[in-house]
């Protein structure tokens, strides 16, 4: 897995790549949840457009970070979403808890 | 160490005199003899690293500052560098103070009018080889941790193992289970809880994660789901109570659990199925595709209120039906060509696993399932596989 971060104005951007797992994961958990805790971002946003997997880890990961930023009043937003990562939510129950969008220009939207 | 010789070196040839400005430069020790071994230079540096006065040195023979063992040594690289032209070594050099510094030789022979010389260069690696004793004493503890550690996980899966269901028959009920943690003890669990010869609770948890930290959640509440099944709680009220234990007693492990459980009365053929963001359970039946029964509340532990946490279905049941509860280290397996089975692939293989006999079914499905997989396991897996004749 390949995660960077950039800014678009406000908004912070995880550019997730490759397949994320138990192994992985835990890079993903501790770079999110420090842009939240750490540096307060007001609206936090992470790409999966490029990736194809993710496994009950990586959930738990995103779930961790989106119970952080409601905490902290930090919106979580999550992007491009392949079919089987929407599976996945969708089969824990996770889907409507989540903030999803198709695109980067919604998620990154004020 | 033997005596050192008092004779002086003859006159040195006029090519040495030229540079030995620039040999007391260096950083490392030079010493150069001629073929009969005699020591005709030696810079301040190597004078620094043996404690032995120039003087003592110029024009001695190198075999006297040497035991006859470490002479032994020497002789032996210098007959490499006779026959190669120069050779590269590790050396123990003796000092003065009785020490012995540890160093890089490096020795190439020079051939001109004048004759045949050697010139030995010693580079100090004493650093490196404390480093090098250090990270060998370090790695020792560590080998020794390792085996401690070992040791723990398995007692450790050993404990794991009680929480794996024997598989059992009662009545015109049988219960067939699998269990393989990825690791040696893992996150998944299973509870077979007989209410009496025809009726039976089978529930099936799923710990986020695998290794140590979810078997020990999945240890935690394994008491907990035990209770709630011998008690007869309803499995709305048993979800509700489980995501208030994982939020409160729990807390901050970051961890969520998916659960799937069903209640099975065989004598009036009727089963009740909830499940919470766990994998759908399948009911076999003939050759038909097997019925998909899917959770309709959220995982546990993520948050204070869980969604959707309605009545169980209430499913009839027929002769021969045969109930497959599993958790996603069963679908979330990957082919040569990286597509994972997902749902419906184990849907199919326990479409074609139903022909078999309800005793061969558990392994019809596991086969087809490594049949799948390319590579070794990367979660925990379980399967729960209660047939009703």
């Amino acid at each position: 897995m390949q995660i960077s971060a950039r800014r678009r104005e406000k908004v912070t951007i995880f550019d997730l790549s490759g397949d994320i797992d138990f192994a992985n994961s835990r890079q993903l958990r501790q770079s999110v949840l420090r842009e939240i805790q750490e540096n307060r971002t007001p609206q936090v946003v992470v790409n999966l457009s490029a990736v194809r997997y993710i496994d009950s880890s990586v959930v738990a990961s995103l779930v961790e970070a989106l119970k952080a930023s409601r905490n902290l009043g930090v919106r979580f937003i999550l992007f491009g979403l392949s079919t089987r990562a929407q599976d996945v939510l969708q089969l824990s129950r996770l889907i409507k808890v989540f903030e999803i969008y198709e695109t980067e220009d919604q998620a990154a939207a004020p | 160490m033997k005596e050192q010789s008092s004779s002086r070196a003859s006159e040195n040839p006029e090519w040495l005199t030229h540079i030995e400005a620039v040999l007391e430069m260096l950083n490392e020790g030079i010493v150069i003899t001629n073929e009969d071994q005699r020591i005709l230079f030696v810079n301040s540096r190597f004078v620094e690293m043996t404690g032995i006065p120039q003087q003592d040195m110029l024009g001695a023979d190198a075999s006297e500052f040497y035991s006859e063992q470490e002479w032994e040594f020497l002789a032996q690289q210098i007959a490499v560098v006779r026959h190669q032209g120069r050779h590269r070594y590790e050396f123990l050099l003796p000092q003065k103070d009785g020490g012995r510094l540890p160093v890089i030789i490096s020795s190439r022979i020079l051939q001109n009018s004048g004759g045949e010389f050697r010139i030995i260069t010693a580079s100090d690696i004493s650093e490196q080889a404390r480093i090098a004793k250090e990270l060998r004493s370090a790695n020792a503890k560590l080998q020794e941790r390792q085996l401690e550690i070992e040791e723990d996980l398995r007692l450790a899966a050993q404990v794991q193992t009680s929480l794996a269901p024997k598989s059992t028959a009662r009545g015109n009920v049988t219960v067939d289970s699998f269990y393989h943690p990825v690791h040696s003890i893992g996150g998944d669990f299973a509870v077979v809880n007989w209410h009496d010869h025809d009726q039976v609770s089978v529930l099936m948890c799923d710990v986020s994660g695998h290794g140590i930290g979810s078997a020990l959640v999945a240890n935690r509440i394994y008491s907990e789901t035990t209770a709630h099944l011998r008690a007869g709680v309803c499995f709305s009220d048993m979800f509700g109570r489980l995501n208030r234990f994982l939020m409160e007693d729990i807390a901050g492990s970051g961890m969520f659990v998916t659960v799937a459980a069903a209640r099975i009365n065989a004598r009036q053929r009727r089963m009740h199925f909830a499940g919470a963001g766990h994998p759908p359970a399948m009911i076999a039946r003939g050759s038909h595709s097997p019925v998909l029964l899917e959770s309709h509340s959220m995982v546990l532990g993520a948050f204070p209120d869980t969604e959707g946490t309605s009545d169980s279905l209430e499913v009839a049941l027929e002769p021969d039906d045969r109930v497959v509860l599993y958790t996603d280290g069963i679908t979330d397996v990957f082919n040569s060509s990286g597509e994972m089975l997902g749902i419906e692939g184990v849907r199919e293989i326990v479409r074609e696993a139903a022909s078999l006999p309800a005793e061969e079914m558990k392994q019809g499905i596991l086969d087809g399932v490594v049949a799948w997989r390319n590579g070794p396991p990367t979660d925990d897996a379980s399967l729960v596989l209660v047939h009703v004749r």
